[in-house]
């Protein structure tokens, strides 16, 4: 190549050159980039619910707690006519979030202090199926169990990873679920809205079983309540009586010792007179 | 050495380096001693084996509020080793060479392209050296990276000798 061909060559055109070949070995590297599983018929979703908006009043404008405190929700997630999960409750929240991990010394109890990662995630699993829902519904703890505030029915076909968002204008106002891929307990960042997704005003049955079975907790736990104050009172009357008698019993023997003690000052205090006497006066003996 | 054959090296010089921005670099192994296992349970995420790579790293710095950070790294390792490969694939191509300022570039640009295979190895050595039994593994990205300066270096040096021979 000459200069006369050199000089008709354009400087910016030849840099393109070196640029695309780095492109393309960029272009390259993608197919060794390791890929994420597809999705299939198999495929299992773990899924948790990550954050809840509750609205400040319910929807005939009460007070969710009598004391004016925020709710306590707590969500639970159906699939198949069965509880797949069920959060812990976030006290006094208008938002609640919650980990796909919780420990609860409930846990560490029954496994008698051993807890491995299986014990402590609280998500549920969900298989891909193009046919059926899944139903996620909040619940306001209170000291008689829980009450619904509100719920979504969701297309099990729709679930993908990602953020699953869902607002609405009632009670609860949105809810997020985290959807992931085979136990990846990473947070998505892409958020999507699925389509066919249900508001629910009133729980389905089986969350209704659920709440009679939180109805009947909560009952069995005010009636042990109430046993353990009664006893408590049982035993404190019990401990005020033999107080008062032993009280009654220590005064009894004050006023002995004290009377005695009077006694003896008294006949003491005689006899010095009476010496005293003696010695001013003892011509007259 | 004939013009294709410097053209070739240049040319995969600038394959390789492509590949090194978007593989990843090395992955980082977060341990925390005897205390492992449970805080793979008390937070799995942040457990998790993390690849690093070029591009990825310059986002999230960016994104994080580490702007000069951000901006130096890119300049280092994706900046002036491009603009290093578009000025060598220039002179090799151009029969009388680059004009003199640019010569001057190359060889300013030459200077530091090394140095940020010098960081990655002070980062793999620091992380080395961490409690807890963290790890590093060096990945396909830092091979790519590190083949690719060296053969710019090797073909700049050529083509230099040949230039003085002429």
């Amino acid at each position: 190549m000459d200069a006369a061909q050199n000089s008709k060559k354009n400087p910016w055109l030849i840099a393109v050159i070196p640029l695309a070949l780095i492109g393309l070995g960029i272009l390259i590297s993608q197919f060794f980039k390791e890929k994420d599983a597809p999705i299939t018929k198999e495929s299992v979703f773990s899924l948790w619910v990550a954050e809840a908006e509750i609205a400040p009043a319910e929807n005939n404008q009460a007070r969710w707690d009598k004391d004016g405190s925020a709710p306590d929700p707590g969500a639970l997630v159906t699939w198949q006519d069965q509880v797949v999960l069920e959060t812990v409750v976030a006290k006094d929240s208008l938002i609640a979030r919650w980990d796909p991990v919780a420990i609860s010394v409930g846990d560490v109890v029954l496994n008698k202090g051993g807890i491995s990662t299986s014990s402590v995630k609280r998500i549920a699993r969900i298989r891909n199926s193009r046919e059926g829902n899944f139903n996620v519904a909040l619940f306001d703890e209170d000291i008689l169990g829980r009450d619904f505030i509100g719920g979504w029915s969701i297309p099990t076909g729709q679930l993908r990873p990602g953020l699953l968002e869902l607002k609405s204008g009632k009670s609860l106002r949105k809810i997020a679920i985290a959807v992931t891929l085979d136990d990846n307990l990473d947070m998505p960042v892409k958020a999507y809205t699925p389509k066919g997704a249900v508001y629910l005003d009133s729980p389905p049955k089986v969350m209704m079983e659920t709440m009679e079975r939180w109805a009947e907790e909560a009952k069995e736990g005010i009636g042990k309540l109430g046993e353990t104050v009664g006893k408590g009172i049982d035993r404190l009357g019990k401990g005020v009586g033999e107080g008062i008698e032993k009280l009654e019993e220590r005064v009894g023997k004050e006023k002995d010792r004290l009377k005695k003690t009077l006694k003896e000052t008294g006949e003491k205090a005689g006899s010095k007179i009476r010496e005293s006497l003696e010695k001013l006066l003892p011509d007259q003996e | 050495m004939t013009r294709p054959l410097i053209l070739s090296l240049i040319g995969i010089s600038c394959l390789l380096f492509g590949s090194a921005v978007a593989l990843p670099i090395f992955t980082l192994e977060p341990k925390a001693g005897e205390w492992t296992p449970l805080a793979q349970i008390i937070s799995p995420s942040d457990m998790q084996p993390k690849a690093m790579r070029l591009l990825e790293g310059v986002a999230i710095l960016w994104n994080e509020g580490e702007r000069i950070l951000a901006l130096l790294i890119a300049l280092f390792s994706l900046i002036l080793p491009t603009l290093k490969l578009t000025m060598l694939w220039m002179e090799g191509l151009l029969s009388e060479g680059l004009p003199e300022k640019w010569a001057l570039f190359l060889r300013a640009v030459s200077r530091y392209a090394m140095l940020e295979v010098f960081l990655v190895a002070l980062t793999v050595l620091l992380i080395k050296e961490m409690p807890g039994g963290s790890r590093v593994t060096l990945q396909a990205g830092f091979y790519t990276f590190s083949a690719s300066v060296l053969l710019s270096l090797m073909t700049a040096h050529w083509m230099e000798r040949a230039a003085k021979s002429d």
